[in-house]
């Protein structure tokens, strides 16, 4: 949620509460299942789900295309006024998040073997 | 009221975080607020594709024509015609099918155009599930891991700028999640250039155009953000190791650590 000194004490108006959303996480004792590699002129993309009882419950990206050492290299090499640096993820007191904010099963294909391998349509 | 008053408006599907500070009143805030969320919803009775009683789902189906669209469909339709010849193509809102879909650029349209709403309001920060645009100060704003998944905020961050100085907007787009929502308009394929490409600059919409048009095109798109005057965070891929390869444009607006 949006972080700040007194935030909170503000109540909602007409519209829904502030509340976060609730964070979605693997059911412990769910059963993982991992797409084929699949490689592209980008790199090698690898799905991976979880399913307990039939359902998915997680999907994560084993792999990710650009993650080849030689291919960050050609991005990076193609841009040169441009900084390189290694980012880490942190925790930071911060007001908002920009992020790609839309989730969809990406790595189709290779979700799509992992589905297939699970018994799931 | 010296509290800043803080709501979460839904519409179009996604959550829209709007923050106001300095307000007279709470008279003053509900009524901004009022107006805002009233702007965003109109953007949904507009543009839903999903929903089939909308001037943007009857052009789609062709059973309306650009001519008798309301003003502000044919001005979104036009906004994206010119990021489509600024961009060279990069960003395209003319999809694969043939469909016009302008949905890359109608929540951050909305947002801009709600934002004439809080023109009362001293000091103001909407954040668009991903799309972030400030008002009267600075604001530390967090770039998002490219692995979090749907609205990113409160989640751990990769980088954290200022904006409200030089900068009121960010917008972030990731070729890992909605790799299949972009398209490279050379090889017609899902785009897989970067993991995440984060733009600031001074209008929203911009910011929001170029980071979708360089997931889709690459490092030439990228070139061309810079020459337009806009900043670029660009998260390459990850590291083995931990950690992630990024690249920073030389203005990008990062904040001071104290």
């Amino acid at each position: 949620m949006i972080v700040a000194a007194g935030f909170a004490a503000a109540p909602p108006l007409s519209a829904e509460s502030a509340a976060p959303d609730p964070t979605p996480s693997a059911a412990p004792g769910g059963e993982t299942f991992a797409g084929p590699p699949i490689t592209n002129a980008r790199g090698t993309y690898q799905a991976q789900i979880t399913v307990e009882n039939g359902v998915v419950t997680d999907v994560v990206a084993l792999q990710a295309g650009t993650s080849a050492p030689e291919s960050v290299q050609v991005n990076s090499m193609a841009i040169p006024a441009f900084r390189q640096e290694v980012l880490d993820s942190q925790t930071w007191d911060v007001a908002a998040v920009s992020g790609a904010s839309f989730t969809s099963p990406a790595f189709t294909e290779s979700l799509q073997g992992a589905f297939e391998d699970a018994g799931l349509p | 009221m010296t509290e800043p008053v803080q709501v979460r408006l839904r519409a179009m599907a996604m959550a829209f975080d709007v923050t106001l500070y300095g307000v007279r009143s709470e008279v003053a805030a509900k009524s901004a607020i009022e107006g805002v969320h009233r702007e965003l919803l109109r953007a949904d009775d507009l543009f839903s594709l999903y929903r089939t009683d909308t001037p943007m789902a009857a052009l789609a189906n062709g059973t309306a024509t650009i001519s008798e669209m309301p003003d502000e469909v044919r001005e979104v339709l036009r906004l994206c015609e010119s990021y489509r010849v600024a961009t060279n193509g990069a960003f395209d809102a003319n999809r694969p099918d043939g469909v016009i879909d302008p949905t890359g650029i109608v929540k951050t349209w909305a947002v801009a155009n709600a934002t004439k709403r809080l023109g009362a309001v001293p000091r103001w920060l909407i954040s668009a599930s991903g799309d972030v645009v400030a008002h009267g100060g600075e604001f530390s704003v967090g770039i998002a891991d490219p692995n979090v998944k749907g609205d990113p905020a409160g989640t751990k961050v990769l980088d954290v700028i200022t904006l409200g100085g030089d900068f009121a907007a960010v917008a972030t787009s990731g070729s890992a999640q909605v790799a299949d929502h972009i398209w490279d308009p050379v090889t017609g394929e899902p785009a897989r250039h970067f993991l995440q490409a984060s733009v600031a600059g001074n209008d929203l919409v911009e910011c929001d155009v170029w980071a979708t048009a360089i997931c889709a095109g690459g490092a030439p798109v990228v070139e061309r953000a810079v020459a337009a005057g806009l900043e670029v965070l660009i998260v390459a891929g990850a590291r083995s190791q931990g950690g992630y390869e990024a690249v920073a444009s030389a203005g990008w607006p990062r904040a001071q650590v104290s």
